[in-house]
């Protein structure tokens, strides 16, 4: 089979939505790691907490209100933002000054916590047939499968909420790093912590907002989730974490307009070697789910001449 | 103004400070000399409420702030020029100044004037990165940040460090400087005796103990503290 042009723009195009997914789910954590260090293992599961939280809300609160199901995504963007907040001061503020381990390794246990919920349905997820999502729900069936056209272009509605979001959100997130006091009192307690603590900034309440920020986006990247695939309890960390580290890693640590172009690569990667991967003459044909070797041998490529990713190591530009 | 009553200080099992007391008043210029590893460092880390006190008592202007985070020091008055500098390095001059002075500031351009008053290449170099700046530059930076803090009282640490003598003379003239718009400073170097000759007293630290204290000047003219300090004779 010939690979066409349209199919290729398809791919192309499927691949920048998806990619600014990859990028909001991303950002939360480089921001965390950027600022504090602390690798949040956990941010796969906050996505797919808030993506449960999304189907549960939506199942529940938006058609008894009348509203559009992706209203959703609010209360599951706050819900988050209390997560961090609270997970910040109960667990990570009292062990992050001891190094890098305990914090990966408390945040590790909690992402193990919030599976087990998860997949026997306790607490805040829903205990509906894990292996769906939305689209699962007969009352939001054509939601789920909403597509437009633009051309001969297909685009999946929620897809592209995600990708209009990732566009939105970040470059707004990047203009508050560089343009607000708070903004750069997290950047400068980034750069180092103690600094920012004698020059008059409160280093704890820092830390505190970038957690939450950090993990209001898991919730809006995890509301968006539920829109668009199927939301399992193990997801997050088989799913959502490598494609999470690559995009971080490729952007640059704390560099958030990094993330979104990391996010945009690998979405298009992915998408197009996938499409290559089904279009190559019989002979040199592989499966399509060795499609992600591609974007990792991409990856190494792109570190062995940039090692700190693309866009440097700092949010400040 | 601040007032250091015994006071001891370790890194783990290392005791570092030995019941130091000093104090400094309201207009002073104290100056803090001692050998490599004497002790100065720590001694401005424990008023800044960096390194964990062990006994004794920080006052500062009638409150005790030993435990008191660092942050909330600069607030109450103190500010800092670390060793080293410690600038954000990928910040613009202007941000590094920025981040000395509180969220809510209405002061704020004021402060940036006086600043660059102080040190005029500021005002130049202000949408650089500091990491392209001098090490004279920098230190200008370092202390033009905790300025913007509006302090009572500023602490040193090794102004000299890395500087040409004619740049380290830049840095003298501006503490006197801030000293006359009546800033306390409390300055803690190794090029010792253009210290003691800018400060009105000087304490001596040797392996963490106050080993002599008095009025600049006559330290200056103490045979033992120019054999030990100054490196002459009488
Ligand atoms: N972070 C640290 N961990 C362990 N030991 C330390 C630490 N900082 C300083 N020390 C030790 O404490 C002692 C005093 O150090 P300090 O930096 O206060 O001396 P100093 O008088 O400032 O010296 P210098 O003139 O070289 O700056 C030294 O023996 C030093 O090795
Ligand atoms: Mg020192």
């Amino acid at each position: 089979m010939a690979l066409g042009t349209l199919e290729f723009v398809q791919a192309l195009v499927n691949g920048l939505l998806q990619g600014g997914f990859f990028a909001l789910s991303a950002a939360g954590f480089s921001l965390i790691f950027g600022v504090q260090k602390v690798l949040n293992v956990a941010h796969g599961a906050f996505i797919i907490l808030a993506a449960f939280a999304t189907i549960q809300f939506s199942i529940l609160v938006t058609p008894a209100l009348h509203i559009d199901p992706l209203f959703s995504i609010f209360p599951d963007f706050l819900m988050l933002a209390l997560l961090g907040g609270s997970v910040y001061l109960l667990i990570i503020y009292r062990i992050e000054r001891t190094g890098f381990e305990a914090p990966l390794l408390a945040t590790f246990g909690l992402s193990i916590l919030l599976e087990y919920l998860a997949s026997n349905g306790i607490g805040p997820f829903p205990a509906l047939d894990p292996s769906h999502g939305i689209g699962a729900q007969a009352q939001h069936q054509s939601y789920s499968s909403n597509a437009f056209q633009i051309g001969p272009i297909f685009l999946q509605e929620a897809q592209a909420l995600a990708f209009v979001m990732a566009v939105v959100v970040l470059p707004i997130l990047q203009l508050f790093l560089s343009r607000t006091y708070r903004g750069r009192a997290i950047r400068a307690t980034s750069q180092d912590w103690e600094a920012a603590e004698f020059s008059g900034i409160n280093t704890k309440a820092v830390r505190l907002l970038s957690f939450i920020t950090g993990s209001a986006l898991a919730g809006l990247a995890g509301g968006l989730f539920a829109f668009t695939n199927s939301v399992t309890a193990t997801a997050g960390d088989e799913v959502l974490l490598p494609v999470i580290l690559v995009v971080v890693i490729l952007g640059g640590v704390g560099s958030i307009l990094g993330t979104l172009a990391a996010g945009f690569l690998v979405g298009v990667t992915m998408s197009v070697s996938s499409l290559i991967a089904l279009t190559l003459p019989s002979q040199f044909q592989f499966h399509a789910d060795l499609a992600p070797l591609l974007t990792f041998l991409i990856f190494i490529v792109i570190l062995m001449v940039r090692p700190r990713g693309l866009f440097g190591h700092s949010a400040a530009e | 103004m601040l007032s250091v009553d015994s006071v001891s200080a370790s890194y783990g099992n290392l005791r570092v400070l030995w019941d130091v007391s000093m104090s400094a008043e309201a207009g002073e210029i104290v100056s803090i000399i001692g050998a490599n590893g004497a002790g100065k460092s720590t001694l401005l880390k424990s008023i800044m409420g960096l390194v964990r006190t062990q006994g004794g008592e920080i006052v500062f202007e009638g409150t005790r702030v030993n435990g008191v985070a660092p942050h909330t020091l600069v607030a109450m008055g103190i500010a800092y020029v670390p060793e080293g500098r410690r600038l954000f390095p990928e910040m613009t001059v202007r941000e590094n100044l920025r981040m000395g002075a509180p969220r809510r500031c209405p002061e704020v351009n004021e402060r940036l004037k006086f600043v660059q008053d102080l040190f005029p290449v500021l005002e130049e170099r202000r949408f650089q990165l500091v990491m392209t700046l001098s090490g004279g530059e920098q230190q200008m930076v370092a202390i033009g940040r905790a300025l913007m803090a509006k302090p009572k009282m500023l602490l040193l640490d090794e102004p000299s460090l890395g500087l040409s003598p004619i740049a380290f003379e830049k840095v003298i003239g501006a503490i006197e400087k801030i000293n006359r718009e009546g800033v306390a400073v409390l300055l803690a170097e190794q090029s010792s005796e253009r210290a003691m000759e800018i400060s009105d007293r000087t304490y001596v630290l040797e392996n963490g103990r106050v080993a002599g204290s008095g009025l600049s000047d006559e330290l200056l003219h103490d045979p033992m503290v120019r054999l030990a300090y100054l490196g002459v004779g009488t």
